[in-house]
């Protein structure tokens, strides 16, 4: 994936051109080719999002949607994505690397997103902060499923250490 | 605060939790350390509180969510709940519970939160049934656990008597509303008459 093309898809992004969701669905035809055309298109697409003065609240807001859309998608060969296959043995075996390559991309994601969520979850009273903390807390809820056991307990405790009584 | 009941971020940070609890990574009741204990003792601290003024003037949405939270809490944790009935963080929370399965008014019309805590009492008794304790002390704390868990259930079924008595002025909704949980009244009293 040529690095102009993230550029502009992370400019049309911020400036609303394209929808949030069509991003992760352009991510889910582009990445699940042999080789990819978009490694690491999670971290990559976040990395510019905030570096092109995108607020954390709109990253987190990615993010969800990211996962979102990677858990919700029918991973199936179309014919605009991977090879058309022939046999229902093959199409299985690509709609396995499909998936596979989408977990992960979700994977590798998880350290900076779990980090994202956690140094957001701040209670305040300012309302861009607090609009970030709901980003946070939503983006929380949609990467919990995927989380591997190692990173959740930070997470609940960043939501335990900012309430009451916990 | 975020898991304040008092504050605006109360409702979203039940929904994060509520995602923590049915988390693959803390399946099948893992995590009591982390997560159960903690969510124990906070509803120990808050729960009587929301509890109170819900059966005071109906629920609102802090009792609606403290009500997702406690049923979430409870799937989650049976297990625990099961192996520490004679704690009193797990009777406070079985208190909270028992107040919303007998929440005052007509389901499906004054409140629809006494349902969504009907699951967990079936849970608990599967869990009742399966436990297993270490053979020395098995004997002994059986029988304390069976003693309690009667105590519980003698006040689930009165809490489901009221519940199913029919409304003095019936209307279609809560005639309809009404029969789920008659017909789950029996799987109460299976566990209480043993």
């Amino acid at each position: 994936m040529p690095y102009v093309f993230v550029r502009i898809i992370t400019f049309s992004f911020l400036s609303s051109f394209i929808d949030r969701s069509q991003l992760s669905a352009l991510a889910l035809r582009l990445v699940p080719q042999e080789p990819s055309r978009w490694p690491n298109w999670i971290i990559s697409t976040a990395t510019e999002l905030s570096g092109a003065g995108g607020s954390t609240e709109h990253v987190l807001d990615f993010l969800e949607i990211a996962v979102e859309e990677v858990n919700g998608a029918d991973l199936l060969p179309t014919k605009k994505c991977g090879r058309p296959s022939r046999s229902q043995e093959t199409m299985s075996f690509s709609t396995l690397t499909h998936r596979s390559q989408m977990f992960q991309s979700l994977r590798e994601a998880v350290p900076i997103v779990t980090q994202a969520i956690a140094s957001s979850i701040v209670p305040s009273t300012d309302p861009a902060r607090l609009r970030q903390l709901y980003s946070a807390l939503k983006c929380l809820e949609a990467w919990m499923p995927s989380l591997p056991s190692k990173y959740a307990p930070a997470l609940f405790h960043s939501v335990a250490a900012t309430s009451t009584y916990l | 605060m975020l898991l304040d009941p008092e504050s605006p971020t109360f409702e979203p940070a039940v929904a994060a939790v509520l995602a923590v609890l049915s988390a693959p990574a803390f399946a099948d009741g893992t995590g009591s350390a982390t997560l159960t204990l903690p969510l124990l003792q906070w509803c120990a601290q808050a729960g009587p509180l929301i509890i109170s003024t819900a059966v005071r003037d109906g629920p609102d949405h802090t009792a609606s969510a403290l009500c997702r939270l406690l049923a979430g809490l409870g799937d989650h944790s049976t297990t625990y709940v099961t192996q520490n009935l004679n704690t009193p963080l797990v009777q406070a929370f079985l208190r909270i519970m028992l107040s919303f399965t007998a929440l005052p008014g007509s389901y499906g019309v004054d409140e629809e939160e006494s349902e969504r805590v009907l699951g967990f009492w079936y849970l608990l008794q599967e869990a009742l049934w399966a436990i297993e304790f270490p053979p020395e002390t098995e004997v002994t704390r059986e029988k304390g656990m069976w003693t309690l868990a009667k105590a519980v259930y003698a006040e689930l079924v009165a809490a489901l008597r009221t519940k199913v008595r029919w409304p003095s002025s019936p209307t279609g909704w809560a005639k309809g509303a009404r029969i789920p949980s008659y017909f789950r009244c029996p799987k109460g009293s299976n566990g209480w008459s043993l």
